[in-house]
């Protein structure tokens, strides 16, 4: 047999005992989220509505990342301006104009005194909110070693960062060295979004264009655990508030809620009038409401134990690309295409 | 609260508005800067001369190259002509070319132990550098190149290999306009001409999923997608089995018919038409297009690569399409075509751009 043919017989085999396991799995399992959840009664929650409309990004935003204080909000746009805001004053405190304008995300350090931001120009910039000279915020350091695009940032604290790439690997960072520290290259697709776990500062999620997402650890720079389901990329992953599931979003028009300790999926979120993919996922303090930002301009607001949607906002005129919950768990942010950022409450 | 906290508070606030104000009215201005530009993607497959037309806008519209960039670029050469000769010998062991006995030695030292990475060039190293340039061998893998990857320049470098040795050497225009070195991420250059501001892109650098980030460049004005009408008979450095030319029809496919692109202006540059012109006297089209049943001719060749091009474009009204041939490499040639490409940009009322 030739070397195509072996590759695809044992392709054939793996795919086989993939769909054993997958059964055993399903025939041990007792239930279903869905079912166990069955008897509690559906949240009821007040409509969020708009709160602030943070407008004057000329383009369309990419990233956005609340603050640890709950009222800081930074967001990135394409055109080429990194803004950081006031929530509750509604104004803006820094705008840093970038080198590149293609940038695809953005995060602030919990200390608050860093913000970084990442994109086509496939390097992670490190700006210092404190060294302000004449109204202009220098860069702090530019970490290169990306051999494709930054897709998402994220700090561990003031000298640690962590990046996701399209060249399919993430990269953990000494920021004051400017170097590498670890590692993780085992996705097949471009890395398009991480998540820190919380309460571990040793260990991530991160979600790929393979569709699958995988968890890594810090030190080792190993990966853990892959989870498969999903059938498309993934463009966002967001850990459960209690760090033992997580979330995503994707191409495949559906939300999916992982359990790291069962190993595997427990709900698809999802219906049949959704034709369009998920940018970005974030999940309530509580961890009972999922939110989503869709294509087709509208968020989701799931239930994330009944897997029912329990609202639709409809309130930008473009996709929405990014979101977060603040802190504090009392404000969703959602920024737009439609160069608007919404904070709902 | 206290009388005076609440005054600290307020002047904190004051102070809060008055800086947002002046970041507002900041990106007014910025607004109206950026509005004003003309942004033009260049597209194309690697190795077609993308970035051989940025370093163009440089030299013509910019000035030229800064003195740092210059000392980059005379590393870069010094590096890669070692890296020419590695490659002809290695070409010799795969096509089966018998190196002479007197070099033979000297051929395989040289792929043992000189150092790739490194711009050094020792006076025994720039003597065994021309003996193998020389031998006959090398200069036979050199004439069937088109069956291994060998960079267009390495001939132009080689033939000067005293120059490029001598520790005075500093590279010329022409010099770094044949230096190839792979575009990283993106490069951007802005430059006046004709009271426009213009801005090309090239994004060539990206080897990720192109779905990912292509909606980045939704507002560009005009595409320019840059063909290297030589590489008819070329295989891709990333897959050995596939055509050149074929992929780059197959890029162009998708690229001009995406959703964001799709009523976008477009210009064709079929580019390295000096040494389309030298080979299409040897080696028929037929090689890439079996279908071909013209005259190997420059006229016919020429006029069916672009007819190919051209018939993949799904949505031809309400876009304007134009094509030139160029010689990246030639900056006269490249003027013109730029000029003419701007011109009309300009004369098919450029406001159109600015609605």
């Amino acid at each position: 047999m030739s070397i195509e043919d072996r590759i695809s017989t044992v392709k054939e085999e793996i795919k086989q005992l993939k769909n054993e396991i997958n059964l055993k799995k399903s025939n041990l399992s007792e239930s279903s989220l869905r079912t166990l959840a069955s008897d509690i009664p559906p949240l009821e929650t007040s409509e969020l509505v708009v709160r602030v409309h943070l407008t004057g990004h000329l383009g369309k935003v990419y990233g956005v990342h609340w603050a640890e204080d709950s009222n800081h909000i930074v967001s990135a746009s394409q055109d080429g301006k990194v803004i950081v805001w006031d929530a509750q004053a509604q104004c803006k405190i820094h705008a840093i104009r970038l080198r590149s304008n293609w940038v695809m995300d953005c995060a602030f350090s919990p200390s608050m005194n860093l913000v970084a931001c990442g994109g086509l120009d496939n390097l992670c910039t490190i700006y210092d909110l404190s060294q302000e000279e004449e109204g202009r915020i220098n860069i702090y350091r530019e970490l290169s070693s990306h051999t494709g695009y930054v897709s998402c940032c994220r700090f561990l604290d003031d000298q640690r960062i962590v990046t996701s790439s399209g060249d399919m690997s993430c990269i953990l960072w000494d920021i004051e060295s400017g170097s590498k520290i670890t590692e993780f290259a085992d996705h097949n697709g471009d890395v398009m979004s991480l998540d820190l776990k919380p309460g571990d500062t040793n260990t991530f999620a991160s979600g790929a264009c393979d569709a699958t997402s995988k968890l890594w650890d810090l030190r080792s720079g190993t990966c853990e655990a892959t989870f498969e389901g999903h059938q498309s990329d993934i463009n966002s992953v967001q850990f459960f508030p209690d760090g033992n599931a997580f979330g995503t979003g994707s191409d495949d028009a559906t939300c999916r809620l992982f359990d790291i300790r069962a190993g595997r999926e427990l709900m698809e979120y999802t219906n049949d009038n959704i034709l369009c993919g998920i940018s970005s996922v974030a999940f309530s303090i509580s961890g009972r409401l999922m939110f989503a930002g869709y294509d087709n301009f509208s968020v989701h607001v799931w239930d994330v134990l009944k897997g029912n949607d329990t609202a639709i906002l409809e309130e930008h005129s473009n996709r929405v690309s990014c979101l977060g919950v603040s802190k504090d768990g009392m404000a969703l942010v959602t920024g737009s295409w439609d160069k608007e950022l919404k904070i709902w409450a | 609260m206290g009388k005076k906290q609440s005054k600290e508070k307020r002047k904190e606030y004051k102070r809060q508005t008055k800086k947002s104000k002046r970041i507002q009215k900041q990106f007014e201005k910025q607004k109206q800067k950026d509005d004003n530009e003309v942004k033009i993607l260049l597209l194309g497959t690697g190795d077609s001369g993308k970035s051989t037309i940025v370093k163009q806008m440089q030299i013509l519209y910019k000035g030229g190259f800064e003195k740092d960039e210059i000392e980059i670029y005379k590393n870069v050469i010094r590096t890669n002509i070692k890296s020419y000769i590695k490659t002809l010998i290695k070409a010799c062991e795969t096509l089966n070319i018998q190196i002479d006995q007197k070099n033979k030695v000297l051929a395989h030292d040289f792929l043992e132990t000189v150092r790739k990475n490194s711009p050094e060039i020792t006076e025994e190293l720039r003597e065994n550098l021309k003996t193998l340039w020389d031998d006959k061998a090398l200069k036979e893998a050199y004439v069937r190149r088109d069956e291994f990857q060998l960079p267009d320049a390495a001939k132009f470098f080689l033939d000067q290999i005293d120059t490029i040795a001598d520790k005075n050497f500093t590279p010329k225009e022409k010099d770094i306009l044949f230096c190839r070195i792979p575009t990283v991420g993106v490069k951007e250059i802005h430059f006046e001409v004709n009271e426009h501001v213009w801005r090309l892109i090239d994004v060539g650098g990206q080897r990720s999923e192109r779905r990912k980030w292509i909606h980045q460049f939704e507002n560009v004005n005009m595409l320019i997608f840059i063909v290297a009408a030589s590489e008819y008979n070329q295989i891709l450095y990333e897959e050995q089995n596939t055509n050149r030319m074929q992929e780059s029809l197959q890029v162009f496919k998708k690229y001009v018919n995406n959703e964001y692109f799709k009523k976008k202006d477009l210009v064709i540059l079929l580019n390295k038409i000096d040494l389309f012109k030298e080979k299409i006297e040897k080696y028929p089209i037929t090689k890439c297009f079996p279908e071909y049943s013209g005259k190997n001719n420059f006229e016919d060749t020429s006029k069916f690569i672009k007819k190919q091009y051209l018939s993949l474009v799904k949505r031809k009204k309400k876009r304007k399409i134009n094509s030139h041939f160029t010689c990246s490499t030639n900056t006269d040639m490249t003027k013109k075509v730029i000029e003419s490409v701007l011109n009309s940009v300009i004369k098919s009322d450029i406001n159109r751009y600015f609605m």
